[in-house]
């Protein structure tokens, strides 16, 4: 058995409302979208949900056996975010450091991944998901464009986790209709065509592997839209955890920052699921909640998402490009 | 130890360690200094100590005039970071981010956060900022 024992969320301070953006892009909005500061890279956001998941788990950073990192938009191509998290928390060495991504389905490879090492190593293993979507404004998702870490620590066993890892399914298909490249908007293609071919044929496929007959009460979803994930999740009759109308597309990450909010708001004893749904397939997690669930710390999801202040359409868009300076001048 | 300075300091700048001064507990931060800044003794015997995450603003200054790709008004601070264990704080000096004027005054308390510091071309280089705690936001 391979524990949770320690979850954590991060959400950048600025939203966005939609319906600034419809106003001024045209289209209409609901929500908000999280946009981060200017001096927040995935870096520094995956370290940020990474030192909250680790507060509240039994185990230092330095103790780490694996760092997996799950992104949809890691603007480097060679960089890497996985070895950066694990040097800033002190995980040096002899340390396993894996950089997944090319479809959201890299949160529920990264925590399967992250699993197989916890069981083959004896060792603790962190799993962060960090996304900033980028904000094109020649796209129709560009006011969904959003911003969000989200983090979990494997371990073996705890004293008290959050909850036991009980299953996992994929469902490889092969099938892609949304897609971007790097630096452009995404080719969103037909969603009819893709909710019954694409996230209809893989996430109940890789749930049922996952849930192997348990009945979920709670779920969370990550997919390239909203109605994306609700599909996603079409198979099961469960409550949905999601920030997606206060933190907007969080790629990737949506899975682990919504899993935090699951387990910081869940009660014991709860079977969960998540799934993740992007090109290629699906992946599924089946989870039952334990004892330490919830959380006495002050950096909650729920804080995160209440922590706010307004920005403008203006700065959506701008935050998300590259800072140009080299040095600032301390006194 | 030759190379750029931010990886000749990516151990202290990543992980808050000062150095303290065995002759008299004075705490250098960020770097490593050969003479003590209090007591003179040269070369100072250092120690490494580790800081804490939360410290109290001392005093700060407000810069109005920068780059364009900065923010302003930015507020600079010295911030009193004390020491995981015994001994005395360090004096660090650090932007402060996510931080209105009207949130900030001696005596303040502030985090350090985790954040791109500058920019090696297109490589980012993540140090510590400070910020008053997201949850006095909420
Ligand atoms: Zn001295």
């Amino acid at each position: 058995m391979v524990v949770i024992d320690g979850h954590g969320g991060y959400v950048p301070l600025y939203r966005v409302d939609r319906s600034e953006v419809a106003a001024q892009h045209g289209g209409r909005g609901r929500g908000e979208s999280a946009v981060p500061a200017r001096d927040e890279n995935h870096v520094t956001m995956a370290c940020e949900a990474a030192d909250n998941a680790l507060a509240r788990a039994d185990v230092a950073g330095a103790d780490l056996g694996a760092v997996v990192t799950a992104s949809v938009s890691d603007p480097f191509a060679e960089h890497g975010i996985a070895a950066h998290v694990a040097y800033r928390l002190g995980a040096t060495g002899d340390v396993r450091t894996t950089d997944l991504r090319g479809s959201r389905r890299a949160a529920t490879d990264a925590l399967a991944s992250a699993r197989e090492f916890v069981v083959a190593n004896d060792a603790p293993a962190l799993v962060v998901g960090v996304d900033v979507l980028p904000a094109d404004p020649d796209s129709d998702d560009v006011a969904e464009a959003g911003a969000g870490a989200g983090a979990v620590v494997l371990r073996p066993e705890a004293d008290e986790p959050a909850a036991d890892l009980t299953g996992f399914g994929q469902a490889t298909t092969g099938f892609v209709e949304h897609h971007r490249r790097h630096g452009e908007a995404a080719e969103t293609g037909d969603a009819k065509f893709e909710g019954r071919h694409g996230v209809g044929e893989a996430a109940p496929a890789a749930t049922e592997r996952a849930l192997d007959g348990a009945a979920p009460v709670k779920a969370v979803a990550a997919a390239p839209s909203g109605r994306l994930a609700g599909a996603a999740l079409g198979g099961v009759d469960a409550e949905q955890v999601s920030t997606r109308e206060q933190v907007g597309d969080a790629g990737a990450a949506a899975a682990l920052l919504d899993l935090a909010h699951l387990l910081e708001t869940a009660d014991a004893g709860d079977t969960a699921v998540v799934v993740a749904y992007g090109a290629g397939g699906a992946g599924a997690v089946a989870l039952q909640t334990a004892d330490g669930v919830g959380t006495t710390d002050a950096r909650s999801v729920a804080t995160y998402l209440d922590a706010k202040e307004e920005t403008t359409y203006a700065k959506h868009l701008e935050y998300r490009e590259p800072v140009e300076y080299e040095g600032v001048k301390t006194p | 130890m030759s190379g750029p300075r931010y990886e000749r300091s990516k151990r202290q700048d990543q992980h808050l360690i000062g150095f303290e001064c065995q002759a008299c507990g004075w705490v250098s931060f960020p770097e490593e200094k050969r003479t003590c800044k209090r007591c003179g003794d040269a070369p100072a015997e250092m120690e490494e100590v580790q800081l804490a995450e939360r410290g109290e603003i001392q005093t700060f200054v407000v810069q109005q005039y920068l780059p364009d790709d900065i923010e302003t008004p930015q507020p600079v601070a010295i911030v009193d970071l004390p020491q995981e264990g015994e001994g005395e704080p360090a004096r660090a000096y650090g932007l402060l981010t996510e931080t209105d004027l009207e949130e900030i005054d001696v005596g303040t308390e502030v985090v350090a956060r985790f954040r791109e510091l500058f920019s090696d071309g297109e490589r980012p280089i993540n140090s510590f900022k400070f910020s008053v705690p997201r949850e006095e936001k909420a």
